[in-house]
């Protein structure tokens, strides 16, 4: 079977079981080393990196879903640690598929749906001081107010400060249901816009050459936003702008952001086509992603927290360095593959 | 094979050589093809890209400073805005359409016609779409910030139309609004015309294309009687000066930063700076965007380049779409290319000097009852006249964004139909179109879904 290096890398997470199950349900995928050609690595792409990863995410979101009515139910601290943990596991699902949001996620909102940042605080304040919180009441808050980390900002508070169940207001707990209700429903969206055979999937497989570049392109963007965005801004401008900084997982984020990019160069026979064309690019940028994944897995959690920290700023900058390396590497990878 | 540009084997000897002219001459001799190679859509500035992220990426030839500059107003248009509490109104809102600049122009684009991510614009009935909705003026804002309500939400009804002939049906779109309490407008009591965000490429060096060029191709009064006026859209900017307009489907403004602190505005409900020293409001508020946010916005779009197109110049197919193209007369106002200025000042340094191939005369056209929205927003043009849209970048519109549509209102799934739309100075290019045995017009299109 085709391994997720992020599951592998991080197999002692609870969510490896899912995603592997998923991903033994599929067909074996022919040996990327024998057979890589443009079409063999669209369809490994398609069929064994991207839609397991949204079926993942899907389930996982119906855990998250059950988990945030159960703590609306019954606000006890158990089930908001529980709803806490749901929450933390599928966020990686999500952050992984960064290289492949081109498509439906982008071009059907569908990622400003579920990851829209920053967090809307005055929008949510003000939505908690109306009195009952209802589906209407939801109904008017924008994609900053929901998704990832509108519940983010509720289950862990700002400024780190994570609240205790009892802290949690009806509105907030109400709020939470229907988060996980819409978060469910949009993460569903996403998996059956590329199933089937009009969905998005069939389209690249369609095309295999295009799809090789658009995998690359992928990647390259996902890159691009770790070591400028990311990290890079946040460097020079502050913890402000550090995305899931209320649970203190960004370094988690990004880690899982430079696997994904690894796992459509590594996993689905691109760097071997790569490598018919380049060897020494190929291993170069194997390499280069290698690094930027350890060096992503090197920075600690909260680092909002951690910033005046020199050792932590060090790490920051070791990944801002190797995923720059792995970006320039990538972007020499399209243009080796490219026809023009 | 990719064309040599200036990045290569020619420009090492530009920073050998003084004289500007040496160089020209130089770039001549070595590379004829150069100057005249339609592949070149953005002349210096055209990226080698044709994926899905090809209208995001920054124009080629930019020096490092300028890449640094267009790193910045990067994420600032990616960002996504939010309602503040700093003062009355701070932030996204009250009223918006969308809550970012990428939540339209996804990916730099061509917009979905669908609603939150397109617009609509209105006029009443009267007087030929001159005269704006009381309170609304010209833009429906159908999104509102918690607390507030939109002043009206859109709803689309798409239907076919069958054409005469063997021509397969055209659709329409019925734009409905309802208002927060539930009722509809009546059709009667306004137009309305939805709007998609146009392609974002070579923004800059539109821009650069001088006055002069765009007034040579102007022929108001058809004096040369060939059915085809164009005409300039002249508008006056803070100083009285008199500009031409450029940008948005109808040319309603002349620069980059004036297209980009509208949408601010109109669409995101963001205030810019009236005062850049002191980055007030008009009001005396402080500006939701800053000068240097609207400045640094500004110049990312107008350092974004435009896709090389699919095949060289010398391409047989190449050499025959765009002989039928011009055969057609579609290349009267899609005019294919221009000179960009010499100024010293161009924004870019690269942009100076190009000959650019973005298929555009910069003009209006009256297109026809068909295209005739009933909107002529601020009086500048008649609600029948519509710029020529650029075509660079063309064939890749839904590999960008597989939900776009072509044409203002994103009505046309097909560039075939987005050209049987056209009509009023286009309906002669139109009947020729409509004449060309099948063979020629799937070389035309073709050749177009290389651009």
């Amino acid at each position: 079977m085709t391994e997720l290096r992020p599951f592998v890398s991080k197999a002692s997470l609870a969510l490896t079981a899912g995603l592997l199950v998923v991903g033994c349900a599929q067909k074996p995928p022919a040996d990327p080393a024998q057979d890589a050609t443009p079409s063999e690595v669209s369809r490994t792409f398609v069929e064994d990196l991207v839609l397991p990863s949204y079926t993942a995410l899907a389930e996982e979101s119906h855990g998250l879903k059950e988990a945030l009515q159960a703590l609306a139910n019954e606000p006890t601290e158990e089930h908001l640690a529980a709803a806490r943990q749901q929450w933390s596991e599928a966020r990686p699902l999500w952050e992984v598929t960064e290289s492949w949001a081109f498509g439906p996620a982008e071009t059907e909102g569908l990622d400003g749906d579920l990851d829209d940042w920053p967090v809307s605080v005055l929008e949510l304040e003000q939505a908690f001081a109306t009195d009952p919180f209802t589906a209407d009441t939801f109904s008017q808050l924008g994609t900053t107010s929901i998704g990832f980390h509108g519940i983010e900002f509720v289950l862990y508070g700002d400024d780190n400060a994570w609240p205790t169940a009892a802290d949690l207001t009806p509105q907030q707990t109400s709020y939470l249901a229907l988060a996980g209700d819409a978060f469910h429903d949009t993460a569903d969206k996403l998996l059956n816009s590329w199933t089937g055979t009009n969905g998005f999937g069939a389209t690249l497989t369609s095309n295999p050459e295009g799809t090789v570049l658009e995998m690359i392109q992928g990647a390259i963007g996902t890159l691009e936003e770790v070591h400028l965005e990311k990290l890079g801004a946040v460097l020079e401008e502050g913890p402000e702008d550090l995305e899931s900084r209320f649970s203190g997982t960004t370094n988690t984020d990004i880690m899982f952001n430079v696997s994904g990019a690894q796992s459509v160069f590594e996993d689905t026979g691109l760097k071997q086509l790569l490598a018919a064309k380049d060897a020494d690019l190929a291993q170069q940028l194997s390499d280069a992603l290698a690094m930027s994944v350890s060096a992503a897995e090197a920075m600690p959690s909260m680092l909002s927290q951690r910033l005046d920290d020199p050792a932590v700023r060090q790490s920051m900058e070791a990944a801002i360095e190797a995923t720059e390396s792995a970006f320039n590497l990538m972007t020499q990878a399209l243009e080796a593959l490219d026809s023009f | 094979m990719r064309p040599v540009t200036m990045t290569g084997a020619v420009r090492r000897p530009l920073l050998v050589l003084a004289s500007v002219v040496l160089v020209a001459l130089l770039v001549v001799v070595q590379h004829p093809s150069l100057a005249v190679d339609s592949q070149l859509a953005a002349g210096a500035l055209t990226v080698f890209n044709r994926t899905s992220a090809a209208f995001e990426k920054p124009a080629s030839n930019l020096t490092p400073e300028e890449i640094a500059r267009h790193d910045v107003g990067d994420p600032l248009f990616e960002r996504s805005h939010i309602p503040l509490a700093t003062h009355q109104d701070a932030g996204l809102g009250p009223l918006f359409n969308a809550n970012s600049c990428v939540a339209c122009h996804v990916r730099n684009g061509r917009g979905a016609p669908v609603p939150g991510v397109s617009l609509v614009r209105v006029a009443l009935q009267e007087a030929g779409g001159t005269t704006p909705v009381p309170d609304w003026e010209w833009q429906v804002q159908d999104h509102a910030i918690f607390g507030h309500q939109p002043e009206a939400t859109m709803d689309l009804t798409w239907h076919e139309e069958p054409q005469a002939s063997d021509e397969p049906p055209l659709q329409k779109v019925h734009v409905g609004l309802i208002r927060p309490n539930g009722e509809a407008v009546a059709d009667s009591e306004m137009n309305r015309s939805l709007r998609t965000a146009p392609p974002l490429i070579g923004l800059g060096l539109l821009e650069a294309v001088p006055d002069q060029a765009i007034l040579s191709h102007a022929d108001p009064d058809d004096q040369d009687g060939d059915g085809i006026s164009g005409r300039a859209v002249v508008l006056r900017d803070e100083h009285g000066q008199q500009t031409l307009g450029r940008f948005g489907w109808k040319a309603g403004t002349a620069t980059v930063q004036e297209q980009t602190a509208e949408a601010y505005l109109n669409d995101m409900g963001l205030t810019t700076a009236a005062d850049p020293e002191t980055n007030r409001t008009a009001e005396g508020q402080p500006a939701d965007i800053t000068q240097d946010e609207l400045t640094a916005v500004t110049f990312y779009s107008q350092s974004l380049g435009a896709p090389a197109a699919k095949r060289r110049g010398q391409d047989p197919l190449v050499s025959k779409g765009s002989a039928l193209f011009g055969d057609l007369h579609c290349a009267t106002c899609h005019v294919p290319s221009h000179e960009t200025s010499t100024d010293p000042n161009a924004v870019v340094a690269a942009i100076r000097s190009q000959t650019i191939w973005p298929y555009t005369d910069l003009l209006v056209h009256d297109m026809g009852s068909g295209l005739d929205d009933g909107v002529a927003e601020h009086g500048y043009t008649s609600s029948a006249e519509w710029r020529t849209a650029p075509l660079w970048g063309l064939g890749l519109t839904h590999r960008v964004n597989g939900k776009a549509g072509y044409l203002h209102d994103g009505r046309a799934r097909t560039v075939d139909e987005a050209i049987r739309w056209h009509g009023g100075e286009a309906e002669g290019a139109k009947e020729n179109y409509l004449a060309l045995a099948p063979r020629d017009r799937q070389s035309l299109l073709d050749w177009l879904q290389g651009l």
